[in-house]
This record gives structure tokens, C-alpha cells and sequence, in this order.
């Protein structure tokens, strides 16, 4: 009860500091928003085996080859931005144990910096279910997790050598004593990404090798919980990791030379206690961000620091098993430093969410969710969102139609950036709707097929885009609105027998995000694509495990893009592929493995983003030990 | 239905499977305008049209005339000497030399840092301002070599010469530099309004500057600059921190004014303030640059809408009147008679 009233006094404790920094707040015009939302959770989650392949080095090629989510890459460590739903890099909300990590400046996480060696639990939650963690997430969110399970006493120690001057050292200790548990995870990776392209760009097309590509990232990642009994447990988790990278040029640049030195600390305070029909989770963060651009040529040294703290209280209740409700409460504050806005800026947001679910008879069950959100000293608005499902026991089939709003607030950025900010932006604002149909096949008695079909339809207005100006500088606006319809189908299939284990999983999505509206005269990009993003993707996953032996098919297939809103231009489609094999040896308790991986095995030539070149066909060897393996 | 199933499937996956065409070199027969195409920053899509006056238009001349290799980022602004276009890429650190008649690569200038604009300064050499660099370049138009720098301090803009003197936007100082071609030397700074970015010469050799302001910095202005005194004679301010005034050019009698502030003004040199009322409206068109047509005066306004699809080129006629349109390439911005 004592570590209860700390954390309650802990969370009191940020609110007062909050409340200090009001006066400091900027005040922008207040829109209130009203409407009525959403929905429960409709969500892909990465599958454990597959977080383990060593191809998969981050979360964006996680959530990249194993979802039907688009990510948006500058190349081998650059920056990795996530759409969702036809949406734009700012509108996934990044969660990490129910905080939010998107940055208050730009709003974009860059999931080429989280490590899937770090990674327990990982998923994507698709519209309006999003609202469940934070406003913002018009697209969706990808959230990680630690996972619940109670590790043995074990060492991992994880060698890396690839392609490209790769290397990454990886090592993991999980250690317990009585009801204590420690997981601790460290990294290095290094990499010269100095591969050989054709540049396209020159007289000739010479072949090159990509300069000014050098990554070196290390991290260190500490977890500790106190299982103090049955009904409460308490954690820590620290994560630190620093990544120092070159940023090489497109084909037709020649000598820019730019680096980026990005640097973040967070640390997590958790504990949830578990009662008769209810449980209490408090978690309270700080976060800590800092990134530095450097560009030679053009003598840029930009340094943006930004720091958040983030506290909720969460609580379910079941009244019998047909009545369950859902509260929670968040206070964030954040601040950020950055050379372009005129002063520290200061931010402190309350929310509060409530959830009622309700099952009836004949399977049918209603959702009524709501969450109010208040920028403390600017505005606040209430969403809110409805889903009501049935579950057909007999054909084993889960039917779903949901409807609600959301809502992204401008970031300050957008809002404050000298030049081109724009103080008077308004929010952007979503209305989605969306059915879905799940049913598992069982196809055999060790064969089972889980699907997934969902149909969603939803409108984005107010839209902001920044768009250069004959000043010399690029000004954000509210210009378009926005309509997005698609089609995300997942399957799933496991078959275990006795020897041998498979496992397929196929994922596929059909995006289309078009303009909702012309502002110009001679504007040709109504009811055309957005730019960046494809309208088909697929990709399948397949691993095979034979008694020591395993192998694993990876195949990422996203289709043509548009790099003119008018859809004259465009990307072409491409399709990689990557394959692994492994085999492990035991030694007593412990377990080795060595494994072997080719991406991109057909040597395919594309563009990810228009002009940046991609690397050809490479290999991992992946060595791991294991210690003390159950 | 399993074969239904399979139609769908191969349906959707040829559907996605679009591929670039290789493109085909184009034959440039005759025109009478050339368009830069800005494209946009770090896109590597600059291009260049041609249209001419038949209503005829060729688009990314360049590239297909190269053999797909594209003109790089940022068309920013070109001249025209001895059969030759030298276009400044500003992104892509160079100027790009072709045959004006086959819009063939005849070489690069490199060695530069964030080029603008090019001066031509007499006989071969020439001066380019530079966005980033604190320095001019001085580079040879026939040998493509940098022959030297001259130092500078910050963004470095439009340029023009007047009886050997070049006269420089120096964007970041708020200041017109003026040097001696000859020399190579500073002989004097003259203080502007806030962001001084184009510049041009009248009939009877002043100069005129505009200055956009900043981002809402100062007021915007035209400044006339007296090339002997060097003495500023005339400013001519919007006292709104909240408008601009950009790309200021003078028609080829040099006796009247032009300038963008949203929409398309016109003064005369003679005038003593800037005028009320547009000479083009914009109304729901987005100016983003313009060209006065040498011999009958008429304007061509470049539309770079919503700067991520094929722009439009306005033709008006000395009246004002709209008398055609035609579509160009990503972001048009310079216009070269």
C-alpha cells in the first residue's frame, strides 16, 4: 500500500510541476470539437518467432514485412517513418507501455531507433482503436510492450556480422531472486552501409559506392519488477541509446554531407494491483530527446531538445463477466528547446478516457468509448466512439462494425517554427468508420488458419501540409481534406506436429487515400492518390522448424507510389525477398545457433524514396549463445 | 470461386506492378520560351519545358535527351550565352551546360556549394551567388572552371551589372553589395529593407531592389539605387510586416516594374509609391514566378499550385488580359525568353 501512495504521490507530484508551467503556456486560437467515436481493439500483433529473425533489426522492418502498414524509408538506418491507413508520418501514435512517444516538435517517431532486440511485444492497432492509448492517431498506433512472462536465470550473447561493414553485438541477462526480476539488454551496432549502386544521376550511370552512410548506435535497456504477491506488481524500466549518423545523399546531390546525433533517455515507473473484479495500473515517465543535425555545407548545426513527463492512472472494472468498464486518466507535460521557436516552449495536457462494454444476448456485444482531451490553457474537445460486435460460436466466426472521431493537434512545429510556422493552424480531424470479420478455420487437428478482413472508410479534414513559398521558406497550412477507404486482410496459419513446425502469415492492404478537395484553379489532384502512398502492399512471412533446424521466407511487396499529387509521376512497385537459415546445437543447458541470412535475394534495383539509392542483395551471419536455456 | 479468388488476386497484383518507361529523346525543333522547373528540394525532379508559340509544348527536355539522367534539384535560374544554356541546380552544387538547340549535356560547372544565380561579367567570366556559402563564385563559361571566389557574408541572391560594377543581394545582411568585375573586389555596402532578393537595372542604369521583409521581420520594399552614387534615391515600403514583395523584373524598354505580392503588380520608375491595386489578379491561382516577353511585353505567370504537381503557365497580353495557358513541369519558376 505504501509503493501505492508513492506512485500516487509521484503522479501528484508531476500535476503540481504541470500546473506551475501553465503561465508559460502559448495560447493559440481554441476550436472545440464535438462528436461522438469509436471503437475496441482491432490490432496485427508481430508474432514473437518472427521478433526474433535476424533480418528484422528494427521496428520499422517489424512492423514493415510483418503488417500491413507502410513505412516510409530514407535507407539502411535512416529515417523510418510509419502510415497507416493512407495517413500521413505524423498521424500513428508510437506507444510505449501506454506513454506516448511521439515528439511534441514534430510529431514523428523514427522506428529505424528502436532496436527489435529491445522489443517483447510489439502490435499495430488500426483507426480509432488507437484512442484507447492517446489522441493523434487518426492512421492507427504501434505500441510496444514488455511482456508479463517471468523469465529464468539466462544469458543471451548475440553476434552479428553483415554485409556493408555491419556488425551488432547484442547480450541479454535475466536474472531472478525470489520476487525480484531483472531483464537487462544492451547493443552495439555498427555500420558502414557502403554499398555499391548505379548512379543515375550522373553522365554514364557509373557504378558508386554510397558515402557518408556510417551508423554506429549502442543502447542499453533495464528492466526490474517486484512481483510482490499475487495482487501487485511494481516495475522500473530505464532505456538508454544514443545513434550517431551520416546522412548520404540523394543521386542527384553531390556533396552534402549531413549527420545526425540523435540521443534519448526514458525512464518508466510502473505498478498494477490486482482486486476482486478490478485492477489499478499507475505508470509515470520521463522522457528525454535530443537530436543534432548537422549540415556541413549548408552550416547548419541544429540542436532540438525536448522533454516530457507522462503519468496515468488506468482501472477496469467488471461487474459480472458481460459489464466491463475502462477508465483512465493521463498527465503529460512537455517542453522542447530549438534554436528556430522564439523561446522554450511548454505544453501540459489532461486526459481522461472512459470505456463501457456491454455483452448481450446472442452474442452481441456494445462499446461506447469517450476520451476528453484538454490543452491546458489552449483548448480541449471530446471524442468519442462506438463498436458493436458479434460472436457466432457456432461458425466460430467475430463480426465487428465500429465507428468514431479523432483528432491531431498541431505540433509545435507546425505551429511555431520560425519561418513558415503557423500559430493559427486548426487541428485535423478524423471520422472513420469501419466492419470487420474474423474467423478461425480449423483445417486439421494441428492446423489452424486465423483471418482477418477489415473494410474502413474515413475523412480527414484540415489536413497540414507544409508547402514552400517564392520567400525562400516553407510556410504549414491547413489545405486539404482528406478521404481514405481500404481493405487490410491478415491469415495466419500454424500446423505442429511432431517434427516439424510451420508457421505462414500473409498480410495485405489496399489504400486509397485521396484528396477530398482542389484549392487552385488548374489543381489536378482531386480525388487523386496522396503522394507516398501505395495502394497495394503485401507481405508473407513463412518459417519452418524441423527438429534443430529452421527457415524462415520473408517476402515485402509494396506497390507503385505517386510522387506528384496529380499522379503523373510515380515509384515503381518492388518486391523483396529475404531468406534465413539457422540451426542450433544444445550443449547441456545451454543452446547455440548459427544462422545465415540473404536480403533482398533477387539483387532487386528500387527506390524507396524517389532518388535515394537502396542497397542490393546482402548477407547476415547471425551467431547466438544461449546460457542456461530452459 | 477459387479461380474468382485468383483473378482478383492477379488483377490487383498487375494492377500495382506500374513501371517507370524509359524515356524517349525528344527532337527540339523550334520554340520560343524555355521553363525551369524548380521541382522539389531533395526530390531530384527538377526539369525543363519548351513551348513555342505554335501552342507546342516538350517537357522534361533534359532528361529525355540525356538518357534518362535527371537535371538534378532545384532548377533555380539559367543564362544564355554563345549556343549554350548554363542552368543553375542549386541543390545539386552545379550549372549544367547544354546545347540550346539539342538540350544535350555539353559539361558541368562544379565545385560549387548551393548555387543561385549567374552573372555574366565580361567576356567569359561570370559571378554565381552562392545560398549557403559566405563567397562568389568567378567561373569561366568556357572552360567550366571555377577560376576563384570572392568573399562574401551569408545568402548571396540575384545580381546585376551595371557599367563593371556587379551589384548583390545580400539576403542575410540586408544589405546590396557592389563589386568591381574587374577587380574582383568589395567597393561598398548599401542598406536595404529586410531580405534583399531580386535586383534589376532601368534604361537609365539605376538600380531597383526588392526586399521581401522576412518572415514578417520588416516592411517589404522597392529600393532605386542610384549605380554612380551608390546612394540609395527612392524606397518605396508596404508598411505590413505581414505582406511580401518578391521577383521584382522590368520590361525590355526598362521603364516599367513588376513584382509579386500574391498577385502581379506593375509600377513605373517614375512612380513614387508602389501601386494599390493589382495588375494581374491572382484570385485562386498561386503566382509563383513570372517572365515579361521581350518583344510585344506580354507576361507569362508561372502557377506552381500546390507545388507537388505539373504547374501552368499563364499568358497575358500588355493589357492584362488572359489570352492562353499551357502546363509545364514541377514548380515552374524561371522563365527564359
Amino acid at each position: 500500500m505504501k509503493s501505492l501512495a508513492c506512485i500516487l504521490a509521484l503522479f501528484c507530484c508531476i500535476q503540481a510541476y504541470t500546473q506551475q508551467e501553465l503561465s508559460d503556456t502559448i495560447k493559440i486560437k481554441a476550436v472545440s470539437i464535438k462528436s461522438e467515436k469509436v471503437v475496441v481493439s482491432n490490432s496485427t500483433e508481430v508474432d514473437s518467432a518472427i521478433m526474433l529473425e535476424p533480418t528484422n533489426q528494427s521496428l520499422a522492418d517489424l512492423v514493415s514485412k510483418q503488417s500491413p502498414v507502410f513505412v516510409k524509408t530514407y535507407g539502411i538506418g535512416s529515417l523510418a517513418t510509419v502510415s497507416l491507413r493512407g495517413s500521413g508520418s505524423t498521424h500513428t501514435n508510437i506507444m510505449w507501455e501506454g506513454i506516448q512517444l511521439n515528439s511534441s516538435m514534430n510529431g514523428l517517431v523514427d522506428l529505424s531507433l528502436f532496436p527489435s532486440f529491445f522489443l517483447e511485444e510489439a502490435n499495430v492497432v488500426y483507426g480509432t482503436s488507437s484512442l484507447e492509448g492517446a489522441t493523434g492517431g487518426i492512421g492507427g498506433a504501434v505500441q510496444m510492450n514488455s511482456n508479463s512472462n517471468i523469465p529464468e536465470n539466462s544469458i543471451l550473447l548475440n553476434q552479428q556480422l553483415g554485409s556493408f561493414g555491419f556488425y551488432n553485438t547484442q547480450a541479454a541477462l535475466n536474472y531472478k531472486y525470489k520476487k525480484l526480476i531483472s531483464k537487462t539488454k544492451v547493443f552495439r551496432k555498427t555500420a558502414n552501409n557502403n554499398f555499391i549502386y548505379n548512379d543515375i544521376g550522373q553522365e554514364g550511370f557509373p557504378e558508386r559506392e554510397l558515402e557518408n552512410a556510417k551508423l554506429n548506435q549502442y543502447g542499453i535497456k533495464q528492466d526490474i519488477y517486484w512481483n510482490r504477491n499475487e495482487r501487485s506488481r511494481y516495475g522500473v524500466q530505464f532505456w538508454y541509446q544514443k545513434s550517431d549518423r551520416s546522412l548520404p545523399s540523394i543521386f542527384t546531390v553531390n556533396n552534402v554531407v549531413e549527420n545526425q546525433l540523435d540521443e534519448s533517455l526514458r525512464v518508466l515507473i510502473n505498478s498494477k494491483f490486482y482486486f476482486k473484479n478490478s485492477s489499478l495500473k499507475l505508470a509515470s515517465a520521463v522522457l528525454k530527446e535530443q537530436v543534432d543535425y548537422n549540415n556541413e555545407v549548408a552550416g547548419i548545426n541544429s540542436i532540438s531538445k525536448g522533454f516530457d513527463s507522462k503519468s496515468y492512472i488506468e482501472y477496469e472494472r467488471k461487474w459480472n463477466p458481460d459489464l466491463v468498464l475502462k477508465a483512465k486518466s493521463n498527465l503529460d507535460f512537455s517542453r522542447a528547446e530549438q534554436a528556430a521557436f522564439d523561446g522554450d516552449l511548454k505544453q501540459s495536457r489532461v486526459s481522461n478516457f472512459v470505456s463501457l462494454n456491454k455483452k448481450f444476448n446472442k452474442g452481441f456485444s456494445l462499446e461506447a468509448l469517450t476520451r476528453n482531451e484538454n490543452i491546458i490553457g489552449e483548448e480541449s474537445f471530446i471524442l468519442t466512439a462506438v463498436q458493436l460486435s458479434h460472436k457466432s460460436k457456432k461458425y466460430k466466426i467475430t463480426s465487428i462494425a465500429k465507428w468514431g472521431k479523432n483528432l491531431k493537434y498541431p505540433t509545435w512545429n507546425d505551429s511555431y517554427w520560425i519561418p513558415g510556422g503557423n500559430p493559427n493552424l486548426m487541428p485535423e480531424q478524423s471520422s472513420t468508420v469501419e466492419v470487420g470479420v474474423q474467423k478461425v478455420f480449423k483445417l486439421h487437428k494441428r492446423i489452424e488458419l486465423e483471418t482477418e478482413l477489415n473494410l474502413y472508410k474515413s475523412e480527414i479534414e484540415n489536413y497540414i501540409l507544409w508547402r514552400p513559398t517564392n520567400l525562400g521558406f516553407w510556410q504549414a497550412i491547413n489545405l486539404k481534406n482528406v478521404e481514405s477507404e481500404g481493405v487490410e486482410f491478415n491469415a495466419k496459419l500454424k500446423s505442429v506436429d511432431s517434427k516439424l513446425k510451420k508457421l505462414i502469415s500473409f498480410n495485405y492492404s489496399y489504400v486509397s487515400s485521396v484528396n477530398g478537395n482542389s484549392e487552385y484553379e488548374f489543381d489536378q489532384s482531386e480525388g487523386k492518390q496522396l503522394i507516398y502512398i501505395p495502394e497495394h502492399q503485401y507481405n508473407v512471412y513463412l518459417k519452418l522448424d524441423y527438429k534443430r533446424y529452421s527457415f524462415s521466407y520473408n517476402n515485402q511487396f509494396v506497390g507503385a507510389r505517386y510522387t506528384t499529387t496529380d499522379n503523373t509521376e510515380f515509384l515503381s512497385y518492388y518486391s523483396l525477398h529475404d531468406i534465413t537459415f539457422s540451426k542450433s546445437w544444445k550443449l547441456k543447458k545451454n543452446r547455440i545457433e548459427l544462422g545465415f541470412s540473404i536480403m533482398n535475394l533477387l539483387d532487386v534495383e528500387y527506390q524507396a524514396i524517389q532518388w535515394r539509392p537502396m542497397p542490393g542483395i546482402n548477407y547476415l551471419l547471425n551467431l547466438r549463445y544461449k546460457i542456461n536455456e530452459k | 470461386m477459387k479461380s474468382k479468388f485468383l483473378f482478383i488476386i492477379t488483377s490487383i497484383i498487375l494492377f500495382s506492378c506500374k513501371e517507370i518507361d524509359n524515356p524517349v529523346p525528344q527532337v527540339v525543333e523550334s520554340y520560343d520560351v524555355i521553363v525551369l522547373n524548380e521541382g522539389n528540394f531533395r526530390s531530384g525532379n527538377a526539369s525543363v519545358s519548351l513551348y513555342s508559340n505554335t501552342g507546342k509544348v516538350l517537357d522534361k527536355v533534359f532528361q529525355s535527351n540525356n538518357n534518362g539522367r535527371p537535371l538534378g534539384d532545384i532548377a533555380q535560374s539559367m543564362i544564355e550565352k554563345n549556343g549554350k544554356a548554363y542552368i543553375v541546380i542549386n541543390n545539386s552544387n552545379k550549372i549544367e551546360v547544354l546545347d540550346i538547340k539539342t538540350f544535350q549535356s555539353v559539361g558541368s560547372i562544379t565545385g560549387l556549394n548551393s548555387p543561385r544565380y549567374i552573372l555574366p561579367v565580361g567576356g567569359d567570366k561570370a559571378y554565381v551567388s552562392d545560398l549557403y556559402q559566405d563567397e562568389i563564385h568567378v567561373v569561366d563559361l568556357e572552360s567550366l572552371a571555377v577560376l576563384k571566389t570572392i568573399e562574401t557574408k551569408g545568402w548571396t541572391e540575384e545580381m546585376v551589372l551595371v557599367n563593371d560594377k556587379a551589384f548583390v543581394c545580400q539576403v542575410d545582411s540586408d544589405q546590396v553589395w557592389v563589386f568591381d568585375v574587374n577587380e574582383d573586389t568589395l567597393m561598398q555596402k548599401i542598406n536595404t529593407n529586410v531580405s534583399p532578393l531580386s535586383i534589376c537595372k532601368d534604361i537609365n542604369n539605376q538600380v531597383w531592389v526588392s526586399c521581401s521583409g522576412g518572415f514578417n521581420l520588416g516592411f517589404p520594399a522597392v529600393i532605386q539605387i542610384n549605380s554612380n552614387s551608390l546612394q540609395v534615391e527612392k524606397k518605396l515600403e508596404i508598411k505590413d510586416v505581414n505582406k511580401s514583395i518578391s521577383n521584382l523584373k522590368i520590361n525590355s524598354d526598362q521603364d516599367e516594374l513588376y513584382y509579386l505580392s500574391e498577385e502581379l503588380y506593375k509600377f513605373s520608375i517614375s512612380d513614387t509609391s508602389l501601386p494599390s491595386a493589382p495588375f494581374i489578379s491572382s484570385q485562386n491561382r498561386n503566382f509563383y514566378d513570372f517572365g515579361i516577353e521581350p518583344v510585344n511585353g506580354g507576361v507569362y505567370i508561372a502557377d506552381a499550385i500546390d507545388y507537388q504537381q505539373s504547374g501552368v503557365i499563364y499568358q497575358y497580353n500588355t493589357i492584362g488580359q488572359e489570352i492562353g495557358n499551357f502546363r509545364v513541369g514541377l514548380i515552374p519558376g524561371y522563365i527564359h525568353f
